[in-house]
């Protein structure tokens, strides 16, 4: 009868509540891809654990074909920035290295090179070329063969044309019969020269430089407007004065106007923030924020210069968010099942174009679409083993507080829960300010649909991608406001007939964990339990935080609350002053190495709820920072979550 | 003549140097720097009149790490004070504390009670001098009350660093290290209340330890 039973819960389990967390979080290896000029192939990017792999895959029959690892380019630490195709037989290959240098001094131990991979007729790797002069590839030049534009700064900084041909193959030794880099670098084959040290040239869609950031003198970074011969100042920056708590916005793309620049700001801690400047007019948008990893560089759509999409350090590796579109709020209640899709890249014929689609229930992935023979070929995908299994459905709905429409998003299993409806978790984003829920593909939620519960999640006062009102709503609504609208949701939700009312609990990291816990504290009759994950416990110690910039002081000050002048208001709005109040468990994971909400704040609720012999969980990860990129930590910890609430619903 | 004359002059002058080079604030500075050892909690002494133990917890590295302060007076301070002007007033009041060579645990000092600003980190590197300025910041500030235990934090200056700039902070880790500080508590000379010692109101421990109280 025990067998039975066994046997039973185990079908039940793996029928009900889909992958296990292993199987569900394992690594994401695919970086990004690009189009062969003739839009058969595409080279793909894809990150091992310890190393980088290219290899080239035929559209038609997705059948692949190893090119080059990364630890063939470098014996020691390396990783592959980005690829780029020269013409049909010579891939670009830009690589940052980590070399000796001096010990523990990190700007001497960084390199960039540039490998040219050279194909065969049968695109099999025929040899890899080397570009040793330090500089930057500006432009591979698709429409010339064996042609590429390579800047080179110093006093005077210049682009040149190279030839691919010219260059010497990687470790070669020079003689003097060979010269450098083939000789290339000569007058000859300028391009464009400016005075002064070129830290970032824009190029138009006929390779012409239209504008450059340099630095006119040590101190005094300038942006210029190129037409012809003439060069006009657009922008002065001087980076000597004391700008502290300034923002420090310099182009980084070119945008869809003359003078008009896709921006980041470097005086961030990190630069988390896209901008678009007129530096004509001097108007600045905030097009974009992400709510952890640093920005590198932009992806920019080929047609209409349109930000699409953000190159992002995470946890050491390279990888792509593509944005999604602006959230329009809607009053009804509508089952969306909307498609993100945007075109990448387009073949030297414009018949082939390189696109990425996701989906709510869809994780990103690349298609190739032929005209020529009209038919998609999905060539790569994000989390591969998630593709076409999940089924969730997903309702975007909103509640009215105060006079402010309220947007969520309801991700509802596919099964509907019988008569009682699905358990629900509220999980509400972290951030708090600028970040949103977007209404496609997230990992997390998915996981918990698959696992059998109903998610919300709740564009709270003060969360982007809506208006600026709802952005400016937030404002020094940290411990109030915002928790309104995320419970106003909750009993919105709570009356549908597929959801178990009787059966809520509020899971969330970061500001959505300690907005998981305070919900949980005021209403207990409604959230049974509640996770938090890198919490924030105590408001007063997040605002006095180590290592917080006199920007970032303004910005909380601002935002959140004066932990000098509001000091007894925010203790009223922290956990862990309300210890004594929590009648639900709770449980608490925090990463060791969290450098934005530090350890401390779970520290400090669990002492507290110890203190009051309340319920919790407790889980520290030794290594494990703010964000969950890696994929061991992703597992256990959403294994536990489930667990956890599975027992307290 | 004209070459004895000469040697007059340049005495003169090197009179003058020399007299100018002492009385210069630099000069003054340099010389008023009261050092203050961090100790192990075996070898940290009895508090006199007026002072308390201040406890740190170092994670340092680098050839010849140290940290320079200021005591801004007895009173506590309110957080967001403007320290500047006090900096000014009582520049002669300064303090450094050695980091050379120190492995990573609790140390103590002794010190007079009052507020202090941390005004200066200095990491050099080899032939790399590099000196964080953190005169102004209330993060970089902590109070000490006599015949107490003050904690200020856990101190941290990472290895890997860069030309232009150091990862340094000074963390209030109260609760995650309240078992370790305690058990040290109990080492002490004498028995003395543990105290959070940062440069802002930080209620956390008088509140733990009235929950605990009303618990018993």
């Amino acid at each position: 009868m025990k067998i039975v039973l066994w046997l039973s819960s185990l079908l039940f389990s793996s029928q009900l509540f889909g992958m296990n967390a292993d199987t569900y979080f394992q690594s994401n290896s695919l970086v990004s891809l690009r189009l062969h000029p003739a839009g058969s192939f595409v080279a793909k990017l894809e990150a091992e654990k310890e190393s980088q792999a290219i290899s080239l895959c035929e559209v038609a029959t997705s059948r692949c074909h190893p090119l080059i690892d990364s630890e063939e380019l470098s014996t020691g630490e390396g990783v592959i920035h980005g690829l780029h195709w020269i013409d049909d037989y010579h891939l670009a290959v830009e690589f940052g290295e980590v070399k000796k240098g001096i010990k523990d001094l990190l700007d001497t131990r960084f390199s960039r090179k540039l490998y040219i991979l050279s194909l065969d007729t049968r695109y099999r790797l025929r040899e890899v070329k080397t570009l040793r002069t330090g500089g930057v590839l500006i432009d591979p030049l698709l429409e010339e063969k064996d042609n590429l534009l390579y800047s080179k700064s110093g006093t005077t900084s210049k682009i040149y044309r190279l030839k691919v041909s010219g260059l010497a193959a990687q470790g070669a030794g020079l003689s003097k019969l060979t010269r450098l880099d083939g000789g290339q670098f000569v007058p000859r084959n300028e391009v464009a020269s400016v005075e002064g040290y070129a830290v970032r040239w824009f190029m138009d869609d006929s390779n012409q430089a239209t504008a450059v950031l340099r630095y006119r003198d040590k101190n005094i970074l300038v942006l210029d407007q190129i037409a012809g011969q003439e060069q006009r100042q657009l922008h002065e920056w001087e980076t000597d004065q004391d700008t502290t708590g300034a923002p420090f916005i310099v182009p980084v793309a070119q945008a869809d106007a003359e003078g008009v620049f896709y921006a980041l700001d470097f005086a961030e801690e990190e630069e988390r923030s896209v901008y678009r400047v007129d530096y004509t007019s001097g108007e600045t948008r905030l097009l974009y924020e992400i709510e952890s990893f640093k920005i590198l560089d932009l992806v920019i759509s080929p047609q209409g210069k349109r930000l699409i999409g953000v190159k992002v350090l995470k946890d050491g590796k390279i990888d792509y968010e593509y944005l999604a579109q602006k959230m329009s709020p809607d009053t009804a209640h509508n089952t969306r099942d909307e498609l993100l899709e945007f075109v990448l890249e387009r073949s030297r014929q414009k018949m082939h174009y390189l696109l990425y689609r996701e989906r709510h229930n869809q994780p990103g992935h690349f298609v190739v679409a032929d005209l020529t023979t009209n038919r998609r070929h999905t060539v790569g995908s994000f989390y591969p083993h998630l593709r076409n299994t999940l089924n969730s459905r997903q309702v975007e709905g909103s509640v009215n507080v105060q006079g402010l429409t309220i947007p969520y998003l309801l991700t509802l299993p596919a099964h509907n829960g019988g008569a009682e409806g699905r358990p629900l978790i509220v999980m509400p984003h972290g951030g708090p300010i600028g970040v949103f829920d977007s209404r496609y593909f997230d990992l997390h939620a998915q996981y918990f649909a698959q696992q059998g519960f109903a998610v919300l999640r709740v564009n709270f006062r003060g969360s982007g991608g809506y208006s600026p009102e709802l952005k400016a709503a937030g404002k020094r609504e940290f411990g109030e406001m915002m928790l309104t609208d995320i419970h106003s949701a909750v009993l919105d939700v709570a009356q549908r007939r597929d959801i178990n009312a009787q059966q809520i609990c509020a899971v969330g990291f970061s500001y959505g964990g300690y907005a998981a816990t305070m919900l949980t504290i005021k209403h207990p009759a409604i959230y049974r339990c509640a996770v938090t994950v890198a919490g924030v416990s105590d408001i007063n110690l997040m605002l006095n935080a180590a290592g917080r910039t006199v920007r970032q002081d303004t910005w909380g000050r601002d935002n959140i609350g004066d932990s000098h002048h509001d000091y007894d208001v925010l203790k009223s709005q922290s956990p862990v002053y309300l210890a004594q109040q929590l009648q639900r468990p709770i449980f608490i994971a925090h990463g060791e190495a969290d450098r934005i909400v530090d350890i401390e704040h779970a520290y400090r609720l669990g002492l507290m709820l110890q203190t009051y012999k309340k319920p919790f969980q407790w889980k520290v990860y030794p290594d494990w920072g703010h964000s969950l990129v890696d994929e061991d930590v992703s597992a256990d910890l959403f294994d536990r979550i489930v667990t956890f609430v599975r027992r307290h619903i | 003549m004209a070459r004895r004359h000469s040697t007059r002059d340049w005495w003169h002058c090197s009179l003058a140097l020399i007299f100018l080079c002492l009385l210069s604030p630099h000069a003054v500075f340099a010389q008023s720097f009261i050092p203050l050892e961090l100790r192990q909690v075996q070898n940290v002494g009895t508090l006199k009149s007026n002072e308390g133990y201040l406890l740190v917890k170092l994670d340092v590295a680098g050839p010849a790490p140290s940290i320079e302060l200021v005591r801004l007076g007895e009173a506590g301070l309110p957080p967001d004070a403007d320290v500047s002007r006090q900096l000014q007033l009582q520049s002669q009041r300064r303090y450094k504390i050695d980091l050379k060579n120190k492995a990573k645990g609790f140390y103590l000092t002794i010190v007079k009670k009052g507020t202090y600003q941390i005004t200066t980190i200095n990491a050099p590197f080899f032939g790399l001098p590099y000196r964080v300025n953190t005169q102004n910041r209330r993060i970089w500030r902590f109070s000490i009350e006599e015949d107490s235990l003050n904690y200020i934090g856990n101190f941290h200056l990472a290895a890997e660093r860069q030309t232009q700039s150091v990862d340094t902070r000074l963390i209030n880790r109260i609760a995650s290290e309240l078992t370790a500080i305690l058990k040290l508590k109990d080492q002490l000379p004498e028995r003395l209340p543990l105290r959070g010692g940062p440069g802002y109101r930080d209620d956390f421990l008088t509140t733990l330890e009235a929950a605990t109280r009303s618990t018993q």
